[in-house]
C-alpha cells in the first residue's frame, strides 16, 4: 500500500510494467538471501567464541571455495535469464497497430499527435500541446494554466495524452530542439527523443486510469517542469475523443 | 705458475672479491713463455674460493641451540633467542590468538637479564612477581589483555559518519533558508483541504495503491455513517 514519500515501484498499467516490477522484487529477494548469509559468515568470521571461533582458524577450505565460486554464478545466471526475457519481451510489438501516436518534445512542453485510420482507410488526427500547470493564482475562474486545488505541481498538465485501454499501439517519440526523454514508469516507458530522429516503443495499457510522468533527459532551465499525464480510457471513450477534436 | 702476483681484496657489500694485480719485479722468462705486461689471465674460479676460504675463515658457530639457524638469520632476528617453530616455521615474532607462541623472544639478551635467566633454570616458586614480569616481558611484547583490547575504530566510524551528517544537514538548512528557499507558493498545496481533494483524485483516476480514509465514503462524496 503506497504511503507519503514512499519509494515504491507505480502501479502498474502494462505488461513491461510489471514484468520489470516482479523483476526487482525477484533479484531483491535473491539479494536479501545473499546478504543474510554474507553477514552471518563475515560475523562469524570476525567475532570468536565457543562454537564459532574455528571459523578465525581456518587455513584452507577448497570445497567452500569452489561453493562461493558456483553458487554466485548460477544466481547470476538466473538473474540474467529473469532479465533477457523482461528485456525482449517489452521490446515486441503487439501485431495489429491500432493507433499511432507522435510524441514531440520542446523546450519545456510536449506535443501529442494522434491519428487513427477510418473506414475509408484514410488517416485522421490532429495534435495539442501539453503544458505543465503554474503555481500562480488563477487570473479568471477558468483558467487552465494554473494549479487548482486538488492538483500536484509540478506534476499536472493542462491536456493529457489520451490512449485507448487494451488496443495495441505505436508511440513514435521525436523532439525538436534538443534531447528530451518521455518517461511514464506506471506504463514501463522511457523513450529518448533525439532531434533527427525518431523513436519507436509498443504500449498496450491494460487498465484505465491515469499515469504520471518526466522528462528524463537534461534539456535546459525548465527540464523539471515539463511533466507527461498519461490518460488511459476506454476505447469507446477514446473514439469519442478522437471524433469531438479531429 | 706465474709468480709475483699479488692478490688484493675488493670490498663489495658484505661478501669480499679478489682480483689479481700484476706485479713485475725482475721476471725472466725462457723461450716458451711470453712475458706478459699488463693484466694477467684471471685465476679460476676454484682457485679463488679456496683462497677466499683460507683467508677470510667463516665466523665459529656460537654453541647452543639452533646455533646454525641463529647464524643464518642474524640479519633477520638478530641475537634473538630461537623458541618455536612460529607460524609456518619462519623466524619472525609474531602476535595473534590463533598462533599463541612466536617463534621467537621480543628482545634481544641484555647484561641485566642475564642473572634472571640463570634463575629461572631453577625453581619458579623462588621468583618474584616482579621478576615474572620482567621475564615475560623479555620474550613477549603484550599480554593477551594489551593484545584484545579493542582499538576503537567503531567509535572513530561513527564520529565521522555523524560528522558528515551533521555537515550535510546544515549545508542543506543553510541553502533552504538563504540562498535557494522553497517555493512559499507551493505551500498552500501542503494544506490538509489540498491533499484531501488530491487524494479523492487518486482514487478516482486509479493511480495509485492509495490506502484512503476508511470513514470517508468516497462515492458519495460524504462522511461514512
Amino acid at each position: 500500500m503506497s504511503q507519503w514519500g514512499g519509494t515504491y515501484y507505480q502501479m502498474t498499467f502494462t505488461s513491461a510494467s510489471s514484468m520489470s516490477k516482479l523483476l526487482y522484487e525477484s533479484i531483491m529477494n535473491i539479494n536479501c538471501f545473499v546478504m543474510t548469509i554474507v553477514v552471518c559468515s563475515m560475523t562469524m568470521a570476525i567475532w570468536s567464541g565457543m562454537l564459532v571461533g574455528h571459523c578465525r582458524k581456518w587455513l584452507k577450505y577448497e570445497l567452500l571455495e569452489a561453493i562461493w565460486t558456483a553458487v554466485p554464478a548460477l544466481l547470476i545466471w538466473w538473474i540474467s535469464s529473469m532479465s533477457f526475457f523482461v528485456l525482449y519481451t517489452n521490446a515486441e510489438h503487439k501485431e495489429p497497430t491500432y493507433f499511432y501516436s507522435v510524441i514531440t518534445g520542446h523546450q519545456w512542453y510536449w506535443t501529442y499527435q494522434y491519428a487513427l485510420v477510418n473506414e475509408k482507410k484514410e488517416f485522421f488526427g490532429f495534435e495539442h500541446d501539453s503544458y505543465g500547470l503554474l503555481l500562480d493564482e488563477p487570473s479568471s475562474s477558468d483558467d487552465e494554466t494554473v494549479l487548482s486545488k486538488g492538483d500536484m505541481y509540478l506534476m499536472d498538465v493542462d491536456l493529457p495524452f489520451v490512449i485507448p485501454q487494451g488496443m495495441p499501439g505505436e508511440l513514435l517519440v521525436a523532439s525538436d530542439d534538443v534531447i528530451h526523454s518521455w518517461s511514464v514508469p506506471a506504463l514501463g516507458i522511457t523513450v529518448d527523443a533525439v532531434p533527427g530522429r525518431l523513436n519507436r516503443s509498443p504500449i498496450l495499457a491494460k487498465t484505465v486510469g491515469v499515469a504520471y510522468g518526466h522528462c528524463r533527459e537534461l534539456c535546459g532551465v525548465n527540464h523539471h517542469a515539463m511533466p507527461i499525464v498519461v490518460e488511459i480510457v476506454t476505447p469507446k471513450t477514446y473514439m469519442k475523443f478522437m471524433e469531438q477534436d479531429s | 705458475m706465474a709468480s709475483g702476483l699479488l692478490r688484493v681484496p675488493v670490498i663489495l657489500g658484505r661478501r669480499t672479491l679478489v682480483t689479481s694485480v700484476p706485479r713485475l719485479s725482475g721476471v725472466t722468462t725462457t723461450g716458451d713463455e711470453v712475458p706478459v705486461v699488463g693484466i694477467q689471465v684471471p685465476v679460476t674460479e676454484e682457485e679463488n674460493s679456496k683462497w677466499l676460504l683460507e683467508n677470510n675463515p667463516p665466523a665459529p658457530a656460537k654453541k647452543g641451540r639452533n646455533a646454525h639457524l641463529r647464524e643464518k638469520l642474524y640479519t633477520v632476528i638478530g641475537n634473538r633467542d630461537i623458541v618455536g617453530p612460529g607460524v609456518s616455521g619462519f623466524a619472525e615474532y609474531i602476535e595473534a590468538e590463533e598462533f599463541p607462541f612466536p617463534a621467537v623472544r621480543f628482545m634481544e639478551p641484555y647484561p641485566e637479564i642475564m642473572p634472571l635467566l640463570e634463575k629461572e633454570k631453577g625453581d619458579w616458586k623462588n621468583l618474584s612477581i616482579d621478576e615474572k614480569k620482567t621475564l615475560y616481558r623479555y620474550s613477549y611484547r603484550q599480554t593477551l589483555k594489551e593484545e584484545y583490547t579493542p582499538e576503537g575504530l567503531g567509535k572513530r566510524l561513527l564520529i565521522g559518519t555523524l560528522f558528515g551528517l551533521s555537515c550535510t544537514m546544515i549545508y542543506t538548512q543553510i541553502t533552504i533558508d538563504y540562498i535557494f528557499p522553497w517555493d512559499p507558493r507551493a505551500a498552500r498545496t501542503r494544506q490538509a483541504d489540498w491533499q484531501g481533494v488530491h487524494l479523492g483524485k487518486l482514487i478516482a483516476q486509479n493511480t495509485s495503491y492509495t490506502p484512503g480514509d476508511p470513514y470517508w465514503d468516497y462515492d458519495k462524496g460524504e462522511w461514512r455513517k
